[in-house]
């Protein structure tokens, strides 16, 4: 047996196949084996396809409206994006995850890096198991790579997935005899961390596959482009050279911005859409129990059939660091004032908040105080959470929504209103 | 009769959490290190938080199981069905919620109402069980 040495660590990359088709299918399991696409914000493009759908022949990020011939063809059940409950399900994930492995580390929304530490042998089979009960519990199809190395268990996550009946969507690279074979299927593009550019590149020295970048001279390749390369190939090689990077920094910016469903002109419109996403960012900013200090608007315009573009952009410090929504609003109704021109058909508007600090332990600024509710915030967002979004919200938000986005296939959030979750008879 | 012994929350009953130590005027941040923890339903109701989903019951078929119309379930996708386990399962398309029944090789799922047939679940039928349900809540008013 190919066992690593007792303390070797050992990474495991295991990541969701077709993440947001998979989240729309746990809560209708009558999807299951029928061809399912979800689509990007104002329902623009097709941003995940399961695999009937990809056989149906669609493709990603096409725009939905070239796609619509095969979508009533196929029978092709769509959904609007739905970031809510992606989110939710992709913490329960690393909840998963975590009963299996001390050490998770999130890398994107549908992937997790795990780390195991002085494992004698099996954890292949413990891979197995992971993928049996994600599967189980959270209808989440997924594959594992297992490596010595961060780049490796890439790799071998990327052929886990490539050939998913053949490997059971695991593969085990930690014994260097299984990687030749195996290294030598990968085009040079699809190794971590190498982009169309650099493949290019290593192409004219005739570097096709991560078995060719394995076996070139890394110090040669760290003169011809970085260290970078250098980890890469030491990477490959079995030695690691990334740290597992524990921590999940708390955002240090919170945008929320959307495109208009139709071109919008009136000052009260656009007073609304940035109301709404100030709100937004509010609520995010309290939840990782941070203040903000500083709010940036920005509207963004076309003049009809011309290359002018107004992309006014506002920034507006306060006197202190705040979570409380109302001053945010505030701050929006001056900015406002002085970017808006009226004929202007506006596309876009967003909020930005910055100079973010967390909140316990802030020192108030006793001459610049402004004035601070916490307690109403936090009713506010209690409030909300029980009976949907926007159930108590402050005028400004308004209530014609002329600037609301296009989600005619939004399944509903099941997870985070009660208004939402599931019916059973 | 039924019998009803009620749980005293730590402290008293209010709204505001209980505090250990002193709390000197003038400085709030301090409180919230004192602050001692609270009797939680999420506590009581939730095991498994990663594989928990609440559901709404939209029907009368497990009336006889204290299960009424708009009830709450709280439903556990981690554990395995046994018999007699109240279960969300998967007939026709649809999502329902039924207690299930496992006898002699037998599977099929119960109402808790006369008024319901059983549905049993034969060779070609696949049975698909999306969760046990293992509470419930509702509100009065």
């Amino acid at each position: 047996m190919n066992s690593p040495s007792e303390k070797a660590k050992i990474y495991a990359l295991c990541d969701v196949n077709n993440f947001y088709v998979s989240c729309e299918r746990l809560f209708r399991p009558d999807l299951q084996n029928k061809p399912v696409i979800v689509l990007s914000n104002n329902d623009g493009c097709i941003i995940s396809i399961s695999d009937e759908a990809k056989a149906a022949g669609i493709k990603m990020a096409i725009p939905y409206h070239e796609a619509k011939e095969i979508i009533e063809q196929h029978k092709i059940t769509t959904f609007s994006s739905n970031y809510g409950l992606y989110g939710d399900i992709s913490q329960r994930f690393n909840w998963v995850l975590e009963q299996y492995c001390d050490q998770v580390s999130a890398y994107s929304v549908d992937e997790s890096f795990l780390m195991f530490e002085g494992y004698e042998s099996n954890l292949y089979e413990r891979a197995i198991n992971i993928r049996k009960e994600l599967l189980r519990t959270l209808s989440l199809p997924t594959c594992i790579g297992l490596a010595p190395t961060k780049t490796l268990a890439k790799v071998a996550n990327h052929y886990a997935k490539r050939h998913k009946t053949s490997t059971q969507g695991v593969v085990d690279l930690c014994s260097p005899q299984q990687r030749q074979w195996i290294l030598k299927q990968i085009p040079i593009q699809n190794v971590w961390g190498i982009g169309r550019q650099l493949s290019k590149k290593l192409m004219t020295y005739r570097i096709h596959t991560a078995w060719d970048l394995h076996n070139a001279d890394y110090k040669t390749l760290q003169r011809l482009f970085s260290v970078n390369m250098e980890r890469t190939i030491l990477e490959l090689r079995g030695q690691p050279c990334l740290s597992f990077n524990q921590l999940a920094q708390p955002k240090k910016s919170i945008l929320n911005s959307r495109s208009f469903a139709k071109r919008i002109t009136e000052y009260s419109d656009l007073r609304e859409a940035l109301s709404y996403h100030a709100t937004r960012c509010c609520e995010k900013l309290r939840k990782q129990g941070s203040l903000a200090s500083s709010i940036s608007m920005f509207l963004y315009a076309r003049k009809h059939n011309k290359d002018y573009l107004y992309r006014p952009n506002l920034t507006i410090t306060l006197p202190e660091a705040t979570d409380d929504t109302s001053i945010f609003l505030q701050a929006i109704d001056k900015g406002l004032k002085q970017i808006y021109l009226s004929g202007e058909h506006y596309k876009k508007a967003g909020v930005m908040l910055n100079g973010i600090v967390t909140r316990e332990g802030y020192q108030s600024d006793f001459f610049n105080h402004i004035q601070q509710r916490p307690e109403l915030m936090q009713k506010l967002d209690l409030i909300n959470q029980r009976f949907g979004k926007d159930s108590v919200k402050f005028a400004s938000l308004g209530f014609s929504k002329n600037w609301a986005m296009r989600a005619n296939h939004y399944s509903g959030n099941y997870v985070g209103s009660w208004h939402d979750i599931l019916r059973l008879k | 009769m039924s019998k009803v012994s009620i749980l005293q929350p730590q402290g008293n009953y209010s709204s505001i959490p209980l505090f250990s130590g002193k709390v000197s005027a003038g400085f709030p941040g301090v409180v919230d290190e004192h602050m001692e923890e609270r009797l939680s339903l999420d506590q009581l109701l939730i095991k498994h938080p990663a594989t928990t989903f609440f559901a709404k019951v939209d029907g009368d078929s497990m009336i006889n199981a204290g299960i009424y119309q708009n009830d709450i379930l709280v439903v556990d996708r981690s554990l395995h069905a046994k018999d007699k386990d109240i279960v969300v399962a998967l007939v026709d398309n649809e999502f329902t919620v039924k207690r299930l029944r496992q006898r002699a090789g037998k599977v099929w799922l119960q109402a808790e109402n006369s008024a319901y047939k059983d549905i049993i679940i034969s060779g070609e039928s696949e049975l698909i069980i999306w969760g046990v349900v293992t509470g419930m809540t509702r509100t009065f008013r």
